[in-house]
């Protein structure tokens, strides 16, 4: 992984009608390579992010850039670097996968059709159906082929996973991560069950109401955080949330090991992580209004 | 969910509506300057004026009245079809048919919807108008008069009723809501083709033949056939296999002229021209019949409709 | 290329299929009518030709046979027209207004419009092959439109003149095409089929309305009195009618002259030696020429309507 940002935003906010403030004063540098995980709850923001990116919506304020380019200055140069699975891919009823991959050549020069056949027939994706007959999860597997054959350094993928099962989920993700190990792209991938893209993911971004919350390796993001119940340890406090079983805990930043007079602060999981940094914008959200 | 296609048919039948009242009223205006023109087959002195004026405006009028016959057909078509076509073309009709605990429940309470609205907006155009037609043809007995048949009165939302029914049959069967309006047109084209011409058979059986020239102009013409010297009725493509023929002003058929007279050979009469008609008198019989048939088209249909969503998959 | 048209036509299979067969009827329709009232015409004349001449008392036609059938073609040629002109604007909705619009209501659009690197392109790879279809289907109804209209008249040595205006001729074409684009664009803003439609429809009304009026107000302009003798037939779009003093050229209304000649006017309202009837037109030798005139609007109209269809697209969210 290389360390110049591919994707970036500087102050970048976005309002619908007159008050709807979906991002505000985001502010971010995603490196060249690997997985990030865009996290956060719905509504968080973070299809409207993935959409500037793509030239789908125009930042109210700031600026956005993909490989150096603004998208809203040469959309065709920035589109040229990028392959994109929308929310909720639709295909066209009335076309069969094969016609879709006839679709993507003719739509986008240097469309490497062998490739994207290699991975549908790869995964048994029956080409020669029509779109309207296949699974969500083969739906999203074509969609990620179209997006792959583009060849582009960048995958924008905008919550590939919500309607797939556990087995297909994790069959869409390892196709991901293989993609990207080999073709040294960079992909990013929102999502809000954050278990799933534990495992194949090198960072994280946790946006929570238009807002980064967290920008860090996952590494790093589980190294600096610990978990507490009771008398809170030193450190940053984050926020404090449910547990599975009902109890309340607290996420604590540069107390990973610390320990409590009372209870036991223990590493946190990613997951515990991420609820944390939302928790914290909440309490944020309440005290605001 | 219907919103665009109910403002639509709303704004287009103001239209209809306002602008028909308006003609209906400078009609009645001139009826009222002049009470002693109304009547066209008489010629009274003093009615050039009211003549031209009514001249001018009998395209709009006539207009107005084709465009009131033509509604039933928007109407029904706009709202009927995109009913459950667009429920599938969207995928919404999965949530929807598992949501409601009976899809015909569900259909009933969206097609009630759209039903009550085509019925309050036609019965408005059916009444303007009969009105519009009385003040176009002040003279006549438009209840007893077959005079603009099908651009007036109960026919019309009877009409309407029969096109939603196929539009929502349709739509429910393609499940596109372009593709399924292609489709009902086509449909709506051959249901009421086949409706008119059923119509005509059974108007046909029952009126009289009356000589050539002679019908009422209040009555329904069914077209003509000839009365052979012998009694029997043929139709015109009789006439076809003559090689002379000859008509005169009453209607008698001759086969060959008299070369000395010049005139047609008596004693060559073949036939007389009868024209079919129903008299004016039976114009509500005829309405009644029709909108029988029609309802009768439209529950059809409805149920139809809702055969088909009950059995359908709600994918595309 | 051919790939292009073949996925544009797989995406409208079912529109396509059904008003291409509605165009087959309309033409066939349309020639069909036309050769039976050419036969029957023929065989009509020959039938008059060998007739006893018309007699007192008798008030048809001597040759029945040709008068029933010739009148219901006459009736159905009427509806075919219709049918020609109807069929640029059935084309040119229903293939025109979802070109864009069914991509943003069934959300294809993201994919396409992120694939594509230029919606532009896009656009066009969409349009261009409808558009071809609309045009080459127009035409061939347009073709067979103007068969019918010079089908053989009642009345022998006339021509159509400016009747059928719209039910014949190559510039029907352009009539689906500037309707398609129209539709279109319209499709692109409203982003949902029906609606788009519907606003489509109502495009189309006032888009006709208008150009009748230019068309009308261009004809005008372009009015000629022409004098006409006895027995002479008048073909052009008339516009009214008076006379003409021969001698000096001298031009009178129709009401100056029923003043001045009253009594003296034949039957047909001919006017007495020295003075010929006038008809103010524009004769049928100039119908090429406003034909041009009005594909040109139409043309322009389409040409508007790709471009705002473009601009929308480009700056639209799917």
């Amino acid at each position: 992984m290389s360390d110049q940002p591919i994707l970036t935003t500087r102050d970048l906010a976005k309002r619908f009608g007159r008050r709807t403030w979906a991002l505000t004063g985001i502010d971010l540098d995603v490196p060249e390579g690997g997985v990030t995980a865009l996290v956060g709850p719905n509504a968080a923001g973070k299809s409207t992010l993935i959409k500037t990116w793509i030239g789908f919506e125009q930042p109210t304020r700031g600026r956005v850039s993909v490989a150096g380019i603004d998208p809203w200055k040469d959309r065709s140069a920035a589109l040229a670097h990028v392959g994109y699975v929308p929310q909720s891919p639709a295909l066209y009823d009335a076309l069969t996968v094969d016609d879709h991959l006839d679709l993507a050549v003719q739509l986008r020069p240097g469309f490497d059709r062998a490739y994207a056949r290699g991975r549908l027939d790869q995964l048994g994706i029956p080409v020669a159906q029509s779109a309207r007959s296949l699974s969500g999860g083969q739906q999203a597997q074509v969609a990620l082929a179209l997006a792959l054959g583009t060849r582009a350094e960048i995958l924008l993928l905008d919550e590939p996973l919500a309607s797939l099962d556990p087995l297909a989920r994790r069959e869409f993700l390892h196709v991901v991560t293989d993609a990207v190990r080999s073709g040294g792209q960079t992909a990013l991938l929102s999502s809000h069950i954050v278990t799933d893209v534990e495992q194949a993911c090198d960072r994280l971004i946790v946006l929570g109401v238009g807002r980064v919350l967290l920008h860090d390796t996952v590494a790093n993001a589980l190294a600096a955080h610990a978990v507490a119940s009771g008398e809170v340890p030193a450190g940053e406090r984050i926020g404090e949330f449910a547990d599975p079983g009902g109890a309340r805990v607290t996420l604590v930043r540069g107390a990973a090991q610390a320990e409590s007079e009372s209870g036991a602060a223990r590493p946190a999981t990613l997951e515990e992580v991420v609820l944390g940094y939302l928790a914290s914008s909440r309490v944020t959200l309440d005290s605001a209004a | 969910m219907q919103r665009w296609e109910v403002i639509a048919v709303v704004t287009g039948t103001a239209a209809l509506l306002g602008a028909s009242l308006f003609v209906t009223q400078q009609l009645r205006d001139l009826a009222a300057a002049y009470p002693r023109c109304l009547d066209p087959t008489t010629v009274t002195a003093g009615c050039d004026a009211y003549h031209r004026a009514v001249g001018r405006l009998d395209m709009p009028a006539s207009l107005l009245l084709q465009v009131s016959w033509a509604a039933p057909f928007g109407t029904g078509l706009v709202l009927g079809v995109p009913l459950v076509a667009r429920e599938i073309e969207h995928r919404t009709a999965s949530l929807a048919w598992t949501l409601s605990r009976s899809r015909v429940r569900w259909l009933v309470g969206r097609a009630a919807f759209v039903v009550l609205v085509t019925v309050a907006l036609l019965a408005a155009v059916a009444i303007t108008s009969e009105l519009l037609a009385a003040a176009y043809a002040p003279a006549r007995h438009l209840d007893s008069d077959f005079t603009w048949y099908g651009r007036r009165g109960v026919l019309l939302v009877v009409r309407g009723l029969v096109v939603l029914g196929l539009g929502i049959s349709i739509g429910a069967v393609v499940g596109r809501a372009l593709p399924a309006l292609l489709v009902a047109v086509f449909g709506t084209v051959l249901l009421f083709t086949g409706i008119s011409l059923a119509m005509d058979r059974w108007n046909a059986a029952e009126a009289t033949a009356r000589p050539y020239g002679q019908g009422e102009s209040d009555a329904l013409a069914l077209g003509a056939r000839i009365e052979l010297t012998d009694g029997e009725v043929v139709g015109d493509a009789y006439l076809a296999s003559l090689e002379n023929i000859v008509i005169d002003a009453d209607g008698s058929v001759y086969s060959r002229f008299d070369p000395d007279s010049g005139l047609p050979d008596r004693s060559s009469l073949v036939g007389r021209y009868r024209e079919l008609m129903l008299p004016g008198e039976r114009y509500p019989q005829v309405v009644a019949r029709e909108s029988a048939v029609g309802i009768g088209a439209a529950v059809l249909l409805l149920l139809a409709a809702g055969a088909i969503v009950r059995h359908r998959r709600p994918g595309a | 290329m051919r790939q292009a048209i073949r996925l544009a036509f797989a995406m409208q299979r079912l529109e396509l299929r059904l008003l291409l067969a509605a165009v087959l009827l309309v033409s066939v329709a349309a020639l069909g009518i036309a050769w039976q009232t050419r036969v029957l015409r023929e065989a009509q004349l020959a039938c008059l030709e060998s007739a006893p001449p018309a007699v007192e008392g008798s008030v048809e036609s001597p040759c029945p046979g040709q008068d029933e059938p010739l009148a219901t073609l006459d009736r159905l040629s009427a509806f075919a027209k219709m049918g020609v002109i109807f069929t640029p604007i059935v084309l040119g909705l229903f293939l025109g207004v979802p070109l864009v619009a069914r991509e943003i209501e069934s959300r294809t659009a993201p994919l396409a419009w992120s694939l594509s690197r230029s919606r532009r392109r896009w656009l066009l790879q969409r349009a261009v092959p409808v558009f071809g279809v609309i045009a080459l289907a127009c035409i061939a109804v347009g073709v067979a439109g103007d068969v019918l209209a010079h089908a053989p008249p009642w009345v022998e040595g006339s021509d159509p003149g400016f009747e059928d205006w719209w039910a014949r001729g190559p510039q029907v074409a352009v009539h689906g095409v500037a309707i398609a684009a129209a539709g279109m664009a319209i499709g692109a803003i409203v982003g949902r089929q029906l609606p788009a439609l519907l606003l489509g429809g109502v495009a189309t009304l006032a888009l006709f309305v208008a150009v009748t009026l230019v068309d009308d107000a261009l004809m005008r302009s372009a009015v000629e009195p022409i004098a006409v003798g006895p027995n002479q037939l008048v073909t052009g779009k008339i516009y009214g009618s008076g006379f003409r003093q021969d001698a000096s050229g001298r031009l009178l209304s129709d009401e100056e002259g029923y003043a001045l000649f009253g009594d003296q006017l034949d039957e047909s309202g001919y006017p007495p030696p020295g003075y010929s009837m006038v008809y103010y037109l524009v004769p049928s030798r100039r119908y090429g020429e406003f034909a041009v005139y009005d594909a040109a609007m139409f043309g322009t109209v389409a040409a508007a309507g790709m471009a705002l269809a473009s601009w929308i697209v480009v700056r639209r969210r799917p």
